[in-house]
């Protein structure tokens, strides 16, 4: 087989093989799904596995803020057979430790609503026996406690919180439809780093994915009162925000309540500093309908009823 | 015993069985019976056709097969006891070494295995590479090596330790005459020096000329040994003729 | 003790001559480097992350080195026949099997040593070099479990017929046991008999290698271990690697060579 008739053999076949993919391609989105319209490489490469990823690189944060002090996915499920499905090992240890309540022990658990007394394990170490580990079960068991982190820590000081950005940023790329991963990234960007501009372009890059999601427009919302001070951005957002909040909730149940009382809520205390108060007791009110403490609620609507009275 | 000198190289009724490639079938023989003497000093032909048993039994008294049955012995130390390789060399047919290796570095191997180091080592390492004329590429990885330069490392290596007896399978395999010849002169050498050459070999033409005995072996079995020029005298004929008269060849048609 | 160190001095020889150990180690690097320049939020005090992916790729890069290394080892004698020259001379199976080891094991540190220095210089050169006693400590406790590694790996080179088949298997038994054995005794207690005692009796006898990892204690800059801790692992590896490289050679000189 002489040179020339190699390159017609090769051309014949590459002008084949561009033809079959070119009469292959429309047909084969049947059978790719998503992925034959992926806009990203992830989704192309991954499809909807990435979110294990994102998952994974979320919990990882969470990791980072305990400094490696973690329940694997056995004491998980030995927590769950022992205190009932759903209960969290770290987060019965967060409750002898010095408690955030129940719940997830998560950056996103670590919110306002969380004092920074709550937080200051620093101060106050110790407590639990091990912690989620328990007593060591056999020898194996202690000298392996000697080479694993056993101290219950958080990140604390010194913008040695920034170590959990990259992991939520990762978790971003990898899912952007994690909405929580925006938010948490938020409160750790503003509030503990003192970089409220990088947590709301975050925020934003996070509702671009995500356009009517009411957990990112309360935020952005609170970045505008509380870092800006801007209390008609700040409305308008919250506005977006219950608007959306009402799209994606038919009726009001345990679940979707907290959201609701938050964007609620800190319209009622954004308006109370400003000294709008009769708006603050109207939002205050609403509050009093969605807060597990209705009574702590009711009693800040007499005060601001009696200043409002005074005032008058 | 030869002149009351003790064998420095002996087999006592060795028997070597492999087992069967498929069941039913007997196991294959492939040494049977084998008593065999080789003394200090002297240049020993082992001569078989292919298949004949002699790779094998140079197998066992390397320690790399054990016998079914029968004991085998160097310098009176049983062949399964590793201290009964200290004082010999061994050429395999085939020269298969570290490529990634120096002729140097694979001699300096070699030396410490035996114990061997310091300038000793370095004063023979510098005499073996001259004698088998390696020098200029001492310091060239074996993957760059022809397969004569390998099968010269072959013979360095084989001579490290200053064997007393050394053990040459094939050693002019593949080599040139002017190899063949350099390979003969250096087993003349050894044997002025009073050193034991034990080698099998198909070229029977050399074994004529170096060998003070030979033995000859077929499908297993020892069919003669002797003294060459007593073999050669005694069947009015040249090695090659007594070598295929023995194994059973027609020899009108070898003539 | 002359003729174990010669064997491991061509096995050290042949690891720096091959190639592995040096795309590895370039691979490690240029992750490394290239994770260091991403800039996350603006923020360029964030180490913690890249110590937790240098230290994967560098856990990666020696498990791959190690046990190609050694399930290559006699399986290439016997395969190139360089086995016959070296049972020829007055070594006994079991100075092959210890000087396999060791050369693998020695190698292994080196290269091991190399990586682990360039975690550090990353750390210095970003500021945070974290302690030196732990770091120190973090090599030692890794090259310990690369010796039990390295014997697992020699005694399944004997075991199994291709290099390849060792390896995989090997890749998955020290990735399960470092993912799983340290949670067996959990599982167990879960489990109905008889599998709970059989589960158990798995746990005590698998050798713990999720002993030696300390990442977790490097990348979140905990105090050092405790020496007397480290003793006692040392002793463990050491406990473990003798009875495969015990059983290696069991083996080893039973087995007929391809003659």
């Amino acid at each position: 087989m002489n040179g020339r008739t190699t390159i017609l053999i090769a051309g014949a076949l590459v002008t084949t093989a561009v033809a079959l993919a070119a009469w292959l391609e429309p047909r084969s989105e049947a059978w790719r799904g998503r992925r034959a319209h992926a806009d990203s490489f992830l989704l192309a490469l991954l499809g909807d596995g990435r979110r294990l990823f994102a998952n994974h690189f979320f919990v990882k944060a969470d990791v980072y803020l305990h400094s490696g002090y973690y329940p694997s996915i056995f004491d998980q499920a030995r927590a769950a057979c022992e205190h009932g499905v759903g209960a969290d090992p770290a987060a019965r240890d967060h409750e002898t430790g010095q408690g955030h309540g129940a719940g997830p022990a998560t950056p996103a658990r670590c919110t306002e609503e969380c004092t920074h007394d709550e937080h200051d394990h620093e101060a106050h170490r110790e407590a639990v026996a091990g912690g989620f580990m328990g007593p060591p079960r056999d020898w194996i068991e202690r000298l392996a406690r000697h080479f694993k982190v056993t101290e219950h820590t958080h990140l604390a000081g010194g913008h040695t919180e920034a170590e959990v950005l990259p992991w939520l940023r990762l978790a971003s790329e990898f899912d952007p439809h994690q909405v929580e991963v925006y938010t948490t990234a938020a409160y750790w960007l503003a509030d503990r780093l003192g970089k409220p501009e990088q947590a709301e372009v975050f925020l934003r890059r996070g509702l671009r994915a995500n356009p009517d999601s009411e957990e990112i427009l309360l935020e952005l919302g609170r970045l505008a009162w509380q870092n800006q001070r801007d209390a008609e951005r700040a409305r308008h957002l919250w506005q977006a925000a219950e608007r959306a909040w009402r799209l994606h909730n038919g009726t009001l149940n345990e679940t979707n309540r907290l959201v609701l009382g938050r964007i609620v809520g800190l319209r009622a205390q954004m308006e109370e500093e400003l000294g709008n108060y009769e708006e603050a007791i109207r939002y205050w009110t609403r509050l009093q309908e969605l807060s597990p403490h209705p009574e702590a609620v009711a009693q800040r609507v007499a005060s601001l009823r009696e200043r409002l009275a005074a005032m008058h | 015993m030869h002149g009351g000198v003790e064998p420095i190289l002996r087999t006592e009724h060795l028997r070597v069985e492999y087992p069967a490639s498929r069941r039913g079938e007997p196991p294959k023989v492939a040494v049977k019976d084998l008593t065999l003497r080789v003394y200090p000093g002297e240049v020993f032909g082992f001569l078989g056709p292919n298949a004949a048993g002699k790779t094998t039994t140079m197998n066992v008294l390397l320690g790399f097969v054990r016998p079914t049955s029968g004991e085998a012995y160097l310098f009176g130390v049983n062949v399964k006891d590793p201290i009964a390789r200290q004082r010999i060399g061994y050429l395999p047919e085939l020269t298969y070494y570290y490529r990634f290796l120096t002729a140097e570095e694979i001699l300096r191997f070699y030396g410490r295995l035996f114990g061997l180091g310091g300038p000793e080592l370095d004063r023979r390492i510098e005499r073996l590479l001259k004698l088998v004329e390696l020098e200029p590429a001492r310091n060239r990885q074996l993957k760059h090596y022809s397969k004569g330069m390998q099968q010269r490392v072959g013979l360095a290596q084989a001579l490290i330790n200053d064997p007393d007896l050394l053990i040459l399978d094939e050693p002019t395999s593949g080599l040139d005459p002017i190899g063949r010849m350099k390979v003969r002169e250096i087993i003349q050498r050894l044997k002025n020096e009073g050193k034991t050459v034990f080698f099998s070999s198909h070229e029977l033409g050399e074994v004529e000329t170096v060998c003070d005995r030979v033995a000859i072996v077929h499908q297993g079995e020892l069919k003669v040994e002797g003294r060459v020029d007593e073999l050669v005298r005694s069947h009015q004929a040249n090695l090659e003729q007594v070598f295929l008269r023995i194994i059973g060849y027609p020899t009108s048609l070898a003539a | 003790m002359k003729t174990w160190f010669a064997l491991a001095g061509v096995v050290v020889r042949e690891l720096y001559r091959r190639k592995d150990f040096y795309v590895l180690f370039v691979l490690t690097a240029l992750i490394t480097l290239l994770l260091a320049s991403v800039d996350f939020f603006e923020d360029v005090r964030v180490v913690r992350y890249l110590r937790e992916v240098t230290l994967l790729l560098i856990w990666v890069s020696a498990l791959v080195i190690a046990v190609v290394t050694a399930a290559r080892q006699i399986p290439a004698e016997r395969e190139s026949r360089t086995i016959f020259p070296l049972l020829a001379k007055p070594v006994t199976r079991a100075q092959v099997v210890v000087g396999k080891f060791a050369g693998v094991w020695l190698a292994s540190g080196l290269a091991l040593a190399l990586f682990y220095g360039f975690y550090l210089l990353v750390g210095a050169l970003q500021g945070a070099p974290g302690s030196w006693t732990l770091g120190l400590q973090a090599f030692w406790l890794h090259w310990m479990m690369l010796a039990v590694v390295v014997s697992m790996a020699i005694l399944g080179s004997l075991i199994f017929s291709a290099p390849s088949v060792n390896s995989t298997i090997c890749f998955i038994v020290v990735a399960g046991i470092l993912l799983l054995a340290g949670h067996l005794n959990v599982i167990a207690a879960a489990q109905p008999d008889p599998w709970g005692p059989v589960v158990y009796g798995l746990y005590y006898a698998l050798p713990h290698l999720e002993l030696f990892d300390v990442r977790d204690l490097l990348i979140h800059e905990h105090p050092p271990v405790a020496w007397g801790a480290v003793g006692v692992a040392t002793l463990y590896a050491a406990v473990y690697a003798g009875l495969f490289l015990l059983g290696a050679w069991w083996i080893f000189r039973k087995k007929a060579l391809p003659t």
